[in-house]
This record gives structure tokens, sequence and C-alpha cells, in this order.
């Protein structure tokens, strides 16, 4: 091998190398706050999953959006100016329309990953943001469906006009696919009067009730304690955004009269879900937010890319839309010619037994 | 040659680099210690903030075991405030009377606590012992807060001190000192800050007794024992940096006063020191030692020590012309002795000649003496065997005459003695010739020894009549020798040279070398090899030591001296090696023998020829 040739070889292999020790940073936009268990167990689920797997050529950079709709644009400006261009978000819908727009708005590529955001207006269009939770009509037709198989009298729908991004096209596509008698009230979630909301309960007659609730509002459970005061045999029905550690604490003893939509099975029926869960306890000494599981599938996704070498938002999004299946720990991620994904709804009945 | 500037200057130059590498080694450990100054002022500050909030918490434990008592005694004004909500729980774990409540907290009587982290701590409470619970999720609302519970006869009376109600003590205490508090857990999290700015979303891991710097930042983390959570100061870096720009300000005033006193120094020296000694220099060369040095440039020397040296230089030059008066009637004195002590040495050089002259001679004379006694000794046979068979034929000739006289002769008795006759003249003549021979030998060798011709002769022979004649030497030393010499190998050269040579190999054997008792080897080898003509000779004797082996061809040497030895046979060897324009070389050592070899050269002077081309 002549002298030139040796030193195009070793350039070569020093670019390789350089390229293989490099770091690939990803933005966590989630919520970290106020002792918020919600973002803390997505930053822990990431950083179990690098850990886990003994990768050290990517990073987890969590940013604080507060699940805050009016946060989304300078959260996102701050990652932009910190070069990070592979975006994970765990936040609700409304969060996910102002991210929408700015991702619109944005000249370089950028690539988004949402874990939590069903809202249907991220649904057929095709652009950089993938989703592995189905989306909101595919969510309440399942809900709906299943909870017409009850037959009940009446069924109260309390709904939060906080998160309208969710719960407005949510109650439109419950009520196309529910079969049966329903009221509708609608609730702050965030901040009511439980004294207020009981005088409201009071005037309708139910004997079950549906909270269409989502961001991981624990408030929920005290409007479940609410139902059962005025009702003691009402059955209760969650959104999957309500799989929290924090609704034992409201709820008390209603989490025996409920069911909680899971996207993942219950963990004594599903071992794979039942070890991450054991193994994430031993690791972190608590239980996660179902929710963090996304971000462990979402991972899962984006570093199976990166070990293909598709680094930058460009290749990562030609590789995803032709490979489209994903094999994952936690089940299989199919992504459709629009980035979005249809996944099957549990429903769990031993709610305190998923978080023991 | 190296100049005082040049060195000075190098000095100083050195010296400014050292004081400027010194001043930022010195410079960053001032910086150091006033990071780590503050580091522990601020490590203090936020041991007074854990501590003014361990002691807010303890006043309103203490408010609460007040109110508590307020309430047994049913008095009418209690004072709440403190708490955020405040109720009674049974023993079901159900919200049974609100006391107080915040109005954004969702609790109601009947709301039912057993499956939360407050029912699991109201579980932990021993009867009448009031206890602040770690912080935790509220009931109440979205929020973080710490209870204090207390167990009565009947039911739980609890109190929630919320975070906002926390945050406020921690908020007097960072205004106080100029910081941001931080509660995190002990994951890192952030649960609140009293200022929203902060340089990060999760704590970076470090150690508790240890600082984090970010850029305009330290951060100090101290675990708080009541909530069960960190607590974290940020405190900002102006006031450090604000000390450190100020040092970096004044750092150049203190480089450029340093550059001043060097140049300063340099002037100085240049005018006191340099240009005074270039002057004296000048002085000294002009000097003529003859003449009385002028003080001329003393005016110049206007320093204390350049004037001493001025000084001491008049003294020592006066000094110096004295020292060299008396020196030169010195030397006068001694080319005198140096001319008597040349006629001496030449006198006592030629003595010496002379004697050595003498000595040499002395030695020949002393080798052809054993060459005599080798002849007396070795004709004695013959000549005795001569006698003898002479004198047995006179009793013969005797007996004959006698039978002749008495006429009993007969023929058998005459051919009898004839026959004897015959065999009697047979004796005699063969001894004859060989004592004919020898005297011949020996008189060759003995010519041969004290004169100096030149002819053709056997190597050979020369060596085999040097050891005949040197028999009666070893013949009490039990040797054998060993004569590896071509008959062919003939020399042009003077013989006796030789002969004296080989005569003194084996007389030094003999005498220093061999043990009567030992048996004891002489080998001799002469070969020609590149136009050389080469002698080994080789004894298996006791050998020369290592002090020694270097002196045996000094005139004199000899370890055996009282025997009688002048210590010149060597040397006669090695001068004759020389006079022939060849070289000796020695090896020996101790009970190792000894091995000599002489390399001649052929020259004109000395030829050396084979059979095969004689």
């Amino acid at each position: 091998m002549s002298k030139k040739l040796k030193l195009v070889a070793l350039f070569l292999m020093l670019l390789l190398l350089s390229g293989c020790t490099s770091v690939t940073k990803i933005a966590l936009m989630t919520k970290l706050e106020s002792g918020s268990l919600y973002g803390i167990s997505e930053v822990d689920s990431a950083k179990y999953y690098l850990k886990s797997n003994g990768i050290d050529n990517i990073e987890i950079v969590p940013y604080n959006d507060g699940w805050d709709p009016e946060r989304i644009e300078s959260v996102y400006n701050e990652i932009r100016e910190d070069d990070i261009d592979i975006i994970i978000a765990s936040h609700p819908s409304s969060c996910a329309l102002e991210l929408l727009d700015l991702i619109n708005k944005e000249e370089d590529p950028v690539i988004v990953f949402f874990t939590a955001s069903t809202t249907d207006r991220l649904s057929g269009v095709d652009d950089s943001i993938y989703r592995v939770i189905q989306d909101v009509e595919k969510e309440q037709k399942s809900i709906a469906e299943y909870i017409a198989t009850e037959e009940y009298n009446d069924l109260l729908v309390v709904r939060d006009t906080e998160n309208y991004g969710y719960t407005e096209p949510a109650e439109e596509y419950f009520k196309k696919y529910y079969i049966g008698n329903l009221n509708v009230i609608d609730v702050h979630a965030s901040k009511f009067n439980s004294s207020e909301i009981e005088a409201v309960m009071q005037d309708y007659s139910f004997d079950a009730i549906y909270l269409l609730i989502g961001d991981y509002q624990a408030n929920a459970g005290v409007i479940a304690q609410v139902a059962v005061k005025l009702n003691n045999e009402v059955d209760i029905y969650y959104t999957p955004w309500m799989k929290t550690p924090d609704i034992i604490d409201t709820a008390g003893n209603t989490i025996y009269q409920s069911v909680m939509p899971s996207h993942y099975p219950a963990r004594n029926k599903d071992e794979e879900v039942n070890s991450y869960i054991e193994a994430y306890k031993k690791e972190y000494d608590y239980v996660p937010t179902f929710d963090s599981l996304n971000v462990f599938k979402v991972m899962e996704v984006i570093n199976q890319n990166i070990m293909q070498g598709k680094r930058d938002p460009i290749s990562m999004k030609k590789n995803i839309d032709s490979i489209r299946s994903y094999e994952t720990k936690l089940g299989p991620v199919n992504f459709d010619e629009f980035g979005d994904t249809e996944t099957e709804l549990f429903f769990i009945d031993d709610i305190k037994r998923e978080f023991e | 040659m190296k100049t005082l500037r040049g060195l000075t200057l190098t000095i100083e130059m050195v010296g400014i680099i050292v004081i400027v590498i010194c001043s930022s080694i010195l410079l960053q450990n001032v910086k150091a210690v006033i990071v780590n100054d503050e580091i522990e002022d601020q490590r203090s500050t936020l041991e007074e903030i854990n501590y003014y909030l361990n002691t807010s918490l303890d006043e309103n434990m203490r408010e609460f075991i007040k109110i508590s008592e307020d309430l047994e005694q049913n008095k009418s004004a209690i004072d709440l405030d403190m708490f955020s909500d405040m109720y009674y729980i049974d023993a079901n774990m159900r919200l049974v009377e609100i006391l107080t409540k915040d109005k954004e907290s969702l609790i109601f009587t009947g709301y039912d606590v057993s499956a939360s982290k407050l029912g699991a701590f109201l579980e932990t409470l021993e009867a009448d012992t009031p206890k602040i619970s770690p912080m935790m999720r509220s009931l109440e609302l979205d929020t973080m807060s710490v209870y204090v519970g207390l167990k009565t006869d009947k039911n739980y009376l609890v109190g929630r001190i919320g975070l906002e109600k926390i945050m406020n003590y921690l908020k007097i205490s960072a205004q106080g000192q100029g910081a941001i508090i931080v509660v995190a857990s002990n994951d890192g999290y952030v649960i609140d800050s009293t200022d929203i700015s902060l340089p990060f979303y999760v704590v970076p891991e470090f150690e508790s007794d240890t600082a984090f710097e970010f850029e305009d930042y330290f951060l100090f983390k101290q675990n708080n024992d009541y909530l069960g959570d960190d607590l974290l100061v940020l405190v900002p870096k102006t006031h450090v940096l604000e000390l450190l720009e100020r040092i970096n300000e004044q750092l150049p005033i203190f480089f450029v006063a340093i550059i001043i006193f060097v140049l300063l120094k340099i002037i100085a020296q240049e005018y006191l020191i340099i240009k005074p000694l270039q002057r004296l220099s000048s002085t000294v060369e002009s000097w003529e030692v003859e003449v009385q040095p002028t003080m001329s440039y003393k005016n110049v020397l206007d320093t204390k020590e350049i004037k001493a040296i001025s000084n001491q230089f008049t003294i020592k030059s006066v000094e110096i012309q004295a020292y060299i008066e008396e020196l030169n009637g010195a030397n006068r004195e001694l080319e005198i002795l140096n001319k008597d002590l040349e006629i001496v040495v030449e006198n006592r050089t030629k003595e010496l000649t002379d004697a050595i002259g003498k000595l040499i001679q002395s030695e020949k004379l002393a080798a052809l003496s054993h060459i005599v006694a080798g002849v007396a000794h070795e004709v004695s046979t013959p000549i005795g065997v001569c006698v003898t068979t002479n004198s047995f034929l006179k009793g013969e000739l005797e007996k004959l005459i006698s039978t002749f006289e008495s006429n009993q002769m007969s023929k058998q008795s005459l051919m009898d003695f004839l026959v004897k006759l015959d065999e009697s003249i047979r004796i005699i003549d063969n001894n004859l010739i060989r004592t004919v021979d020898l005297v011949q030998s020996f008189k060759q060798v003995a010519v041969d020894q004290v004169s100096d011709m030149h002819y053709k002769f056997s190597i050979k022979e020369n060596i085999e009549m040097v050891v005949t004649s040197l028999k009666h030497e070893y013949k009490r030393y039990n040797v054998k020798f060993k004569i590896d010499c071509s008959d062919a190998l003939y020399l042009s050269a003077c013989p006796g040279e030789f002969s004296q040579i080989f005569t003194n190999f084996i007389m030094n054997s003999l005498h220093h070398g061999f043990n009567k008792e030992e048996d004891n080897e002489i080998a001799i080898k002469c070969i020609c090899e590149d136009k050389k003509f080469i002698v080994e000779y080789w004894d298996n004797g006791i050998g020369i030591s290592e002090g020694n082996i270097h002196r045996i061809f000094d005139p004199f040497f000899t370890t055996n001296r009282k025997s009688g030895n002048s210590g010149l046979g060597m040397n006669i060897v090695y001068s004759l090696v020389n006079r022939m324009s060849g070289k000796i070389s020695c090896k020996s050592g101790e009970g190792k023998g000894v091995y000599f070899k002489i390399e001649i050269p052929i020259s004109e002077d000395f030829k050396v020829y084979s059979e095969a081309n004689n």
C-alpha cells in the first residue's frame, strides 16, 4: 500500500472513529416542577433505557415546559439554541398544537416524537412528527365501545376544560361512538372547588362516571370521591392519561370501583411490562407513570436509527418512513405513512395493583 | 566570551519570566483561595438556611401543639393561619371535620385518605406525640406539602404546611443572602425554587459537601431532615468575579512596576558597574608593567566597591612590579645553574653508558663461561674414554712385551692383542672424532658469542648447539626440549646474536621458571611467514606475575638479585631484537608458563633461506 493510500485510510479511520464517538443530544420536553412525578418518571425512563443498554453516545437533555402551552415557544427556542434537533415531547395535545405551529415555521429540519399527544390535528399529515400512541378518535372509540357494553342507564361525562386540545375532540369522538344515555359537565381539573362540583353533579342521575381528563391530573381522584359520595355504587372510568401512582393518593377507596384504560396490558398479565416496572422500581425506588413507558419505547426507536448511522432529522425520517415497523422491548411500534400508530387499549380494573 | 552585560541581561530576563510564572501561579492560588473562601462562606449560608427552615418548621410544630391544646379546651379564638389546611381524620381514615381550608383545596368532609401517603404517615404516629411528615404530594391540591400530625384518642389532627409556605420561609433567607434557594428531590428533580430562572432543570449529580460551579453560580446541596429532600443554594458568582476582576485589573500595574524596576536596574548597573569596569579594563590593558600605573581613571569610579577594586589594583600593581624584579634576578641565577647541571648530566650519562656497556660485555662473558663449562663437561667424557682405552692398551702391550721377552708369545696371543689393539684404536678414534666435533661446535658458538660476524647459518643447528652447550645447566632440571624448526631454514645474519637470545631464554627458564621436581618443557618454534622470521619460545614454568611482566625488558630488572643475577639478560635480548629491526612480545601469568614471540622483518641485512629457494 502506498504512503498516500495509508494516509487516506488513516484519515478515514479517524473520521469514522470521531463519528462513532460523537454524542447525539436528544431533548426531552416534559413537566419538571412542583415535584411532578410525570417529568421525573419520563427523564428517569430515558436514562434507564440508556443505562440498561450501556449506551453512551446519546445524551438526554430535559427541558421543562410545565405542560403549559404558553411556555412551549420559549422552551422550543431554548432547545434550538442548544443546537438540538431530535425532540421527545411528552406533553398533552394542547402543548403539541403549539409545538406543531413552531415546527411548521422552522426552516431547519427537526424531528419530534410525541408520547402523549393524541390530538387528531396531528393525524394524516406527512410531517416530521411521529407518535407512539394512537390518535384521540381511535382511543375514544375503544373506550366508548368498552363502556357501552355495561349498558348503563345514565353515564355522566366530566370533561376537563383545561386540556382542550385533547378533551374537545375526545368528547366529540366519545359521543360519536358511545351508544347510550350520557350527560356532560365541565370542570377545570387543576383548580376546582369540590363543593361546587358536588353541587353540579347532584343535578344529574348517573350510575357511571367517565372522567374525561388528561394530563395526569390526579385531582380526578377527588372527583371520583365526590361521585362516590353521591352514589356509592357508581362505576368510575378514567382516560389512559390518568395512569399515575398519584391517582391512588387522591382517589381513596373509589379506586376499587374504577376502570383504567391503558396502552399496556395489566402488569399481572404481561411479563415484559411487569419486569420493566420491577426493574425500574429497583433502580429508582418508585413506580413510574405509564407515559414513561412510551418514552422508553421512543428511545429504543431512536437508538435503532442512530445505530444505523441516522443521526440527523432528515436521514432519520427517511429511514423511519422506509422501515415503519420497529420491535421494542415493550412491544412493536408500527408507524403508518403519516407517522401515526394504532395501538390496542387494555382496560384495567385492579388499578391499585398496577402501582404496588 | 560571555560579557557581564549579556550575563546580567540574561539573568534579568530569566528573572522576569520566573516572576511572571510565579505571579501567575500565585494569582491562580489567590483566586482559588478567594473561590474557596466564597465556597466556605456559602456553605455556611446553606447551613444557616437549613437551620432557619428547621427552626420555622419547629415553630409550626409548637404552634400545632398549642392549637391542639386550644381545641381541646374549646377556646373560641384560635389562630390557624400558620397552616394551609387543618382538619380531623377519623380512625377509618376519612376526613371528619375541616378546621381551616385553602381556598383552592379540593378536600371535603368524607374524603378518603386511606390509600394515600398521608394515610400511611398517620398510621406511623404514636398517641399524643406530634410529628412532621416528609414532603409529599398533597391530597388537597396539585402541590407538595409537609404535614403535622397528632394522634388523639378519637382521631387524627392534621395540619398541612404547603410548599408555598415552605418557599416563603426560604425566600426570607434567600433575600438576606442574595441567593436562589431550591428544593429538590433526592434524585435531583426541582420541586420549587425562590427564583424561576435556574441554570438547570435537573440538578447535576454532586456530593453534598462539595460545590458545583456553573458559569454564573456556585451550587451547594444539603439534605433537610424534615423535608427528606435536598435544599440547594445557588449563589451568584458576582461578588467573587468582582474580586477576581479587580485582581486582573491590577495585575498589569504589577507587571509594569516589575518592568520599570528591571529597566532602572539595567541602567544603574550599566553606569555604576559595567562602564567603570570597562574603563578599569582599558587602564589595565594600557598599563606597562615597568611603569608606575597612573590613577587618572580614579575620578570616574565613584562607587565604594569600584574604588576598592581600583585601590587594590594600585597596591597589587606595585607589588607585582617588585615581584617581577625579584623573579628576573632568580631567573638569571637559574640559567647559570642550568648550564652547570647540563655538564654534570652529560658526564653522568657518559659514565652510565660506559657502565652499561661493561655490564653487557660481562654478561656476554658470563654466557661464554656457561659455554666453556659446557665444553669442559662434554669433552671430558670422550677424552676419559680415550685415556682409559689407552691405559688398557698400555697394559696389554706390557703383557705382550713380557710374553715376547719370555719367549712365550704364541701366535694366538699376538692375534688376541692385535684384535684388542684394533678395537681400542677404533674406540679412541671415535672418541677423538667426537671430541673434535664438540670442540669445533663449541668453538663456533663461543666465537659467535663474542664476535659480530655475519654469515649464512642453519637456525636449527644454532638452536641445537645452544641446547647442547647448556646441557650441564639443565641436566638437573628434568627438561624436555621440543624444537620445531625446518632443517632447510637458513638465516643470513649474525648467529651469535641468536645464540645469545636462546641462551638467555633457556637460562631464564631454568633459573626463574622451573622447579627441579616437576616435568619441565621448553618449546622453540621458528618459521618464516609474511616476509617475517618468527621465533616462538615457550616454557611451562611458574610464569611471570602481572605486576612484573611489563618490566622484564627493563635494564637491571631481576626478581633474584641475591643469586647474582644482574637483570640485564632480557634487556640484552630486547636490544638484540631491536638491532635487527624486530620486535619482541611476552605473554605470561602466574602458573601459566611464559611465551615470547620475536618477529624480525626480512631485509638486506637479514635474509631467510629455505631449501626450496636456497
